[in-house]
């Protein structure tokens, strides 16, 4: 007989997203997904988030990384570098959601929807 | 009764009326659908079909771009929502209309208005503007009648931001590469013809000031066969240092890079791109002619008597779309833009604004959907105020009485011609053939 071995890898991290009115929202998400992966299967509906569908050709999945995790994601391409140019309100830690894929390191991180646009009001 | 409860149910639940059904418009339904339990959304558009320019404006060759109506058209499943196309606001119904049945009405009726150069010679044959030239290849009805003359090898397009890059991308680009897109076959095939081989992209300005990506750029320069002679010395290097202005530096750093790659030799097809000119005249024989300018960083044009003449035999003019509101007494308007606060433009009559309409003509996607984001928030702050002052607000049920005669095109016909010019498409080996006159596109949403 044998006994089944727990599986020791794990393909699922928590991460939290603060949305455009700073509300945090923490999920279990899958290692190799985008972060618009997330948004769209866990139905987050973020306001304007993704409108191109991950083809790179929109910027509004523009996300803000903290600085220690920024620094260790793989360097942008072209594409990304060329949609970030229309971002709107770029910082120096900013991504594309639809281009970041989640890696384990990233367990526990937070990332940030770019919020000054709805600043004007709150709901 | 019916007309109880049709009473009653307008009474307890906001009616939201949209004047536009681009970018603008169909963020501010998403956001209030979203963020209101019982809103009714109800949108007009002056042409029979939605979309604004993401249908008539974003380039054949940008399909990605045009995702975004995938997320427009799960908006307009809800069965809060409504469309209502053919209908002309101010002309149709008008804005005084609008504001007694609804709520709250919010214009996203995008930047309408083609500029012109005025200078001599804008009239002369086959000078365009960009209005003219993007309408016509992407199947507008009210461009169909262009008549382009591409017989001439050589085309002067004057500013240098991303709708001039657009056209000169469509000039110098093999119909190969488009034919199976959505753009017109009758577009495609005149430029097919086409013996275009010389743009000539002219700012007023240096580069630092050019309004367009370095993606954009590369899109005509990665092209096969094109040489090019890009004019990069009016760089001003420390300027280039802010996160703000990160568009302009990896612009810049792009042309250093591939105006030593190449030089012009004799291919096929020539782009040159050529800074500090300002339009002067269109001469009749078709030439036209731009003065020289003396300015490196500075914004402020210094005109020099200098002039150059560029020998050409088509001129598109893309120095952008002006504003104009929809009825001045109502809408206050300064420097082509709606005067606003945080989207409100009269707390009154419960009228907003969002997109190029309110903010004038610039920007992409991403900026008009903030746009909306902003001003659907602020709608809904002031929501339950309006429906206290303006009790008797009856929605589309009201203002179709001043619609007896037309017309009006559903979300359900869009969905009938949507479904056809796929059809047509696919026989020709197309992502869709675009219907091309306001008649015919009436006649299928009603089949
Ligand atoms: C040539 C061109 C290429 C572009 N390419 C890109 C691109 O590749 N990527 C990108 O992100 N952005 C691109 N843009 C920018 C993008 O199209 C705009 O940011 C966006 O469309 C503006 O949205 P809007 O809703 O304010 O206006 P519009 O899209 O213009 O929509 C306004 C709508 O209102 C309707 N309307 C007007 N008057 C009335 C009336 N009186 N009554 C009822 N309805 C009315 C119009 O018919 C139209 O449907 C491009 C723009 C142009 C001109
Ligand atoms: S979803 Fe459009 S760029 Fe990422």
């Amino acid at each position: 007989t044998f006994h089944s071995s727990p599986i020791v890898a794990q393909d699922k991290i928590t991460i939290n997203l603060i949305d455009r009115k700073g509300k945090k929202h923490t999920v279990q998400a899958n290692i190799d997904d985008t972060i618009l992966d997330v948004v769209l299967d866990k139905e987050l509906n973020f306001e304007s988030f993704g409108v191109c569908e991950g083809t790179v050709s929109c910027s509004t999945c523009h996300v803000v990384f903290s600085e220690d995790v920024y620094s260790k994601l793989e360097e942008p391409l072209m594409d990304e570098m060329d949609m970030l140019d229309l971002a709107c309100g770029l910082t120096e830690t900013s991504r594309l959601g639809c281009q970041v894929y989640l890696t384990e390191e990233m367990d526990g991180m937070t990332v940030t929807l770019p919020r000054e646009i709805t600043d004007a009001r709150e709901i | 009764t019916y007309a109880q409860r049709r009473f009653q149910s307008s009474n307890t639940n906001p009616q939201i009326c949209i004047v536009g059904s681009g970018p603008a418009g169909f963020g501010v339904a998403q956001f209030i659908l979203k963020n209101h339990p019982s809103a009714q959304v109800d949108m007009f558009e002056k042409l029979p079909v939605p979309f604004g320019l993401i249908r008539y404006g974003v380039s054949p060759d940008h399909q990605d771009v045009k995702n975004c109506i995938n997320g427009y058209t799960k908006t307009a499943s809800s069965n809060r929502f409504s469309f209502h196309g053919n209908v002309d606001v101010g002309k149709d119904v008008t804005l005084v209309q609008l504001c007694s049945n609804y709520h709250a009405v919010v214009l996203c009726h995008g930047a309408q208005e083609e500029r012109r150069l005025g200078i001599n010679g804008q009239d002369s044959r086959n000078v365009f503007t960009s209005s003219q030239f993007v309408g016509w290849y992407n199947g507008n009805p009210s461009y169909q009648n262009v008549d382009i003359d591409l017989s001439g090898n050589t085309a002067v397009i004057i500013g240098v931001g991303n709708v001039a890059l657009d056209c000169a991308r469509m000039l110098l680009k093999p119909t190969k590469m488009l034919e199976d897109t959505d753009i017109t076959s009758s577009a495609c095939n005149k430029l097919s013809t086409s013996n275009i081989n010389r743009v000539h992209l002219v700012g007023r300005r240096g580069p630092m000031q050019m309004a367009c990506t370095r993606k954009e750029l590369s899109e005509i320069t990665d092209l096969e066969g094109i040489s090019k002679k890009l004019n990069y010395i009016f760089i001003c290097n420390n300027c280039l240092t802010d996160l703000k202005r990160r568009k302009q530096q990896r612009l810049i750093k792009y042309l250093k890079k591939v105006a030593k790659v190449s030089p012009l030799s004799n291919s096929e097809k020539q782009l040159f791109v050529e800074y500090l000119l300002t339009p002067h005249s269109v001469m009749s024989d078709d030439d036209g002619s731009v003065t020289g300018g003396d300015n490196v960083y500075d914004p402020d044009i210094i005109p020099t008597d200098e002039t150059h003449h560029i020998p050409c035999q088509l001129v598109l003019s893309c120095i952008g779309n002006d504003n104009k509101p929809l009825d001045s007494r109502l809408v206050p308007f300064s420097s082509g833009k709606i005067d606003h606060i945080g989207g409100r433009v009269n707390a009154e009559l419960g009228l907003y604004a969002s997109g190029w309409c309110r903010d004038g003509a610039q920007g992409v996607l991403a900026d008009s959907s903030n746009s909306s984001m902003e001003t659907a928030a602020t709608v809904l702050g002031d929501i339950e105020d309006l429906m206290q002052r303006k009790s008797n607000c009856n929605g589309h049920n009201s203002v179709f009485n001043f619609l007896n005669e037309k017309d009006i095109v559903s979300w359900k016909g869009w969905t009938t011609i949507d479904q056809h010019e796929i059809n047509q498409g696919k026989k020709l080996g197309k992502i869709r053939e675009k219907v091309l006159s306001v008649n015919e596109l009436i006649e299928i949403s009603k089949t």
